[in-house]
């Protein structure tokens, strides 16, 4: 049984630990910072770009001793592909959050790792983002999938497929770590875009965060173009079924803040709807074609699309909107064929099963929260555009159409 | 435990405004008994002016958000400065306190002030706009922590070139990109390779975890530390090893980050509750003079408050405007 951490923002080293599902004894524990010995990186480590390459980067790459408060802590998904027998996952931002304090790549952080289950060894890394700026954790999902990406004719590449925050769709050979493709899934002005020789984002340097210094129109945000929100893959139509989020920030001023009885300064971020999305939408929940590289069908959302995706044999999609509208809309073309108003938002992924009586059943989780939702989980003030860390801002008018809930939804097929 | 902590402030502090210098030397000259009982007795029921009436029904109630365990500010012994304060307040007001204790974290302030929860926090920054705040009760700033006659000692500005070379530790925050000004002053210069950081969360189960920067420079693990003023006052004096030496950070206001390094401290109210604000205003005209003594106790540096008279004469060019609209970070 695999297990992560979380905490970069409290100055938690991150790991992942793989305990006896049996005895409950710890079989390994993979750091994400340190020297190789701690990373479980060996003999068998063969990451594919060279500038993830070399001796206890987990340590060189970092201010002396930084690494031992350095985050990459592990609180998303981990995949299994048992044909060649690997984990992927991904590491969640570097502690610290005031990139200033740890000049240096930063590894293993913001970055996805292939590992053999049985050891722990480390098999190959990639670093979506090198010496991170934004809270850009690598910690989505790794959709294992074998696709066409390589042409007609051409037999199908054996992938993972990563929605990054950083805004950027990843396709990587699951054997290597190499980046066939990284195509951008939202308006990006935080970078120029992925160079795929060196594997290396290329940031836009008018936008790296200064205390004091005003940077308006960044986008993606901190929550990403897209948070830990799951997608759907559906072998049937071969589309991914992706919810989002189009935001902006900008970052200005300076603010006191207090913790333990201390005060220190922190920079104003105010987030708000990508001014250049057409329908003043903040979220989009989208059918994306993977091997094309293109969106096929897209839904605009008033607000952030921050539930779970699930995809049906009927090719029917299931999604859930923070209003509380628990959606069913056709595989194919995106036309919404059923809606349910749920008692409050839903941040929950959907799931179908059959019951013990043959019927199918879908559920879900409707009670808004996390991050987008705060503002009415945590009852913030709407007067305070910058709580949340801005996100508040940038969801006013929340409360106006849900309230806090927590039930559980099951809806049965005729 | 008091004596053996020393400030260095006179001849080799050229750097501050002559009122902020003497005030600072006042403040680390004023003797006081260290021992436990001086501390208790400082506060206790000093009586002042009374309100007319305790309401019907028993003595009012006033519910104070709290840190558990955050020396010198408060620990759930109830022997932190906040707390003393917060039992003057009482005596004066003709009410008890009851706590709710909670870990100052990220969340604090919007779980401590939620309706229900709590009426007033006993320490926030001046102006703080997720609180309706009390005038400030004192100023303090951060300080260089060194042990006495090391090159550590002889560190009085953000621009000593010994600040490349000395092992600094500094305090963080590190929440959401915000740290301690230290922190970033440091990083604006580029002094980072020598720089040891000390986050404010430590392991919970041990007492007092932020005094471990201190803790650090007594063992000799740092040579210099950059301490928020109350935090290095109080831990100052209690180190087994030898004497420990503060003097404030300078510039005070740091062309070079922006930042500055001194804070009025108030008292926060929930922000609609202007009726109790105004009444812990009075209180604290009445009883600055004890709050003092209870802040002298506890070694608390301070300064001068601003006012138009006491400004320094020139300021730094770029200094960062005073704390401005919106809230610090909140939970995710």
């Amino acid at each position: 049984m695999l297990v992560g951490n979380s905490g970069g923002e409290f100055g938690v080293r991150g790991w992942l630990t793989a305990v006896d599902a049996d005895s409950g004894k710890i079989a390994w524990r993979a750091y994400s910072t340190g020297p190789d010995a701690d990373c479980l990186i060996g003999p068998a480590f063969k990451p594919f770009y060279p500038m993830d390459q070399g001796k206890d980067l987990g340590v060189t790459t970092w201010p002396p001793e930084r690494w031992k408060v350095g985050g990459g802590t592990v609180w998303g998904f981990v995949s299994y592909d048992p044909e060649s027998d690997l984990i992927f996952y991904g590491t969640g931002n570097p502690g610290v959050w005031n990139h200033e304090l740890r000049p240096g790549d930063n590894k293993w952080s913001c970055g996805v790792f292939a590992r053999r289950p049985q050891n722990g060894e480390a098999v190959w890394y990639y670093q979506s983002s090198p010496h991170d700026l934004w809270d850009h954790d690598g910690v989505n999902e790794s959709i294992v999938l074998d696709l066409p990406v390589d042409g007609p004719g051409k037999p199908p590449r054996k992938v993972i497929v990563r929605p990054e925050r950083n805004g950027y769709m990843y396709v990587m050979d699951r054997a290597t770590g190499q980046v066939l493709s990284a195509t951008p899934f939202v308006r990006n002005t935080a970078a120029k875009g992925v160079d795929l020789q060196t594997g290396r984002l290329i940031p836009n340097d008018d936008k790296t965060p200064k205390l004091g210094k005003v940077i308006r129109d960044i986008t993606p945000v901190s929550p990403g173009a897209k948070d830990w929100q799951p997608c759907a893959f559906s072998p049937r139509t071969g589309l991914l079924y992706m919810p989002h989020q189009h935001l902006a920030m900008d970052f200005e001023g300076v603010e006191a803040n207090y913790i333990a009885g201390t005060p220190f300064l922190g920079a104003n971020v105010k987030m708000y709807a990508d001014p250049q999305e057409p329908e003043g939408n903040r979220g989009e929940f989208c059918a994306w074609d993977v091997v094309n590289k293109k969106k096929v069908w897209s839904i605009k959302e008033k607000f952030p699309a921050w539930s779970g995706a699930c995809a049906t044999a009927g090719d029917v999609v299931f999604y859930g909107t923070m209003e509380g509208w628990f959606k069913a809309v056709d595989a194919r073309t995106g036309e919404l064929v059923w809606q349910f108003k749920c008692g409050s938002g839903i941040i929950g992924q959907p799931t179908t099963y059959r019951g013990p009586d043959g019927k199918q059943y879908v559920a879900i989780l409707s009670g808004v929260g996390g991050w987008a939702g705060a503002i009415v989980s945590g009852d913030l003030s709407p007067q305070d555009p910058t709580a949340a860390l801005g996100f508040v801002g940038a969801m006013k008018d929340l409360p106006q159409v849900t309230q806090k809930g927590g039930t559980l939804y099951v809806f049965s097929l005729p | 435990m008091s004596s053996r902590s020393r400030d260095r402030v006179g001849a080799g502090d050229r750097r501050g405004p002559a009122a902020w210098a003497a005030l600072w030397v006042a403040c680390l000259f004023v003797t006081c008994v260290a021992a436990r009982a001086a501390e208790d007795d400082c506060c206790g029921g000093v009586p002042a002016t009374r309100p007319a009436t305790a309401p019907a029904g028993g003595p009012r109630v006033i519910r104070v958000s709290a840190d558990p365990n955050n020396l010198p500010f408060s620990n759930d012994k109830l022997e932190g400065f906040e707390n003393k304060i917060a039992d003057l307040i009482a005596s004066d007001l003709g009410a008890r306190i009851e706590y709710v204790w909670r870990a100052q974290r990220r969340g604090f302030f919007r779980m401590a002030l939620k309706e229900k929860e709590c009426d007033l926090v006993l320490g926030v920054p001046a102006g703080f706009e997720r609180a309706l705040t009390t005038v400030p009760y004192y100023r303090s700033g951060y300080v260089f922590v060194a042990r006495q006659g090391s090159p550590g000692a002889a560190v009085r500005s953000l621009d000593d070139p010994a600040l490349r070379s000395l092992k600094v530790a500094v305090q963080l925050a590190g929440d959401d990109g915000a740290d301690t000004p230290p922190a970033h002053a440091l990083a604006a210069r580029h002094v980072v390779d020598n720089m040891v950081g000390f986050t404010l969360y430590g392991d919970y189960a041990e007492p007092n975890p932020p005094a471990r920067i201190v803790d650090a420079v007594a063992r000799g693990d740092a040579d210099v530390a950059m301490v928020w003023g109350p935090l290095a006052g109080y831990f100052a004096g209690r180190q087994p090893g030898g004497a420990l030496e503060l003097a404030p950070v300078t510039p005070e206001r740091d062309p070079t980050s922006g930042l500055r390094f001194t804070f009025d401290i108030a008292m926060g109210v929930r922000r609609p509750d202007k009726a109790f604000r105004d009444e812990l205003n009075a209180v604290l005209a009445r009883r600055q003079p004890d709050i003092d003594r209870i802040l002298d106790v506890y070694h608390v540096p301070r300064l001068a408050r601003e006012t138009s008279a006491s400004r320094p004469a020139t300021r730094s060019a770029g200094e960062a405007p005073e704390a401005k609209h919106g809230d610090g970070p909140n939970s995710r």
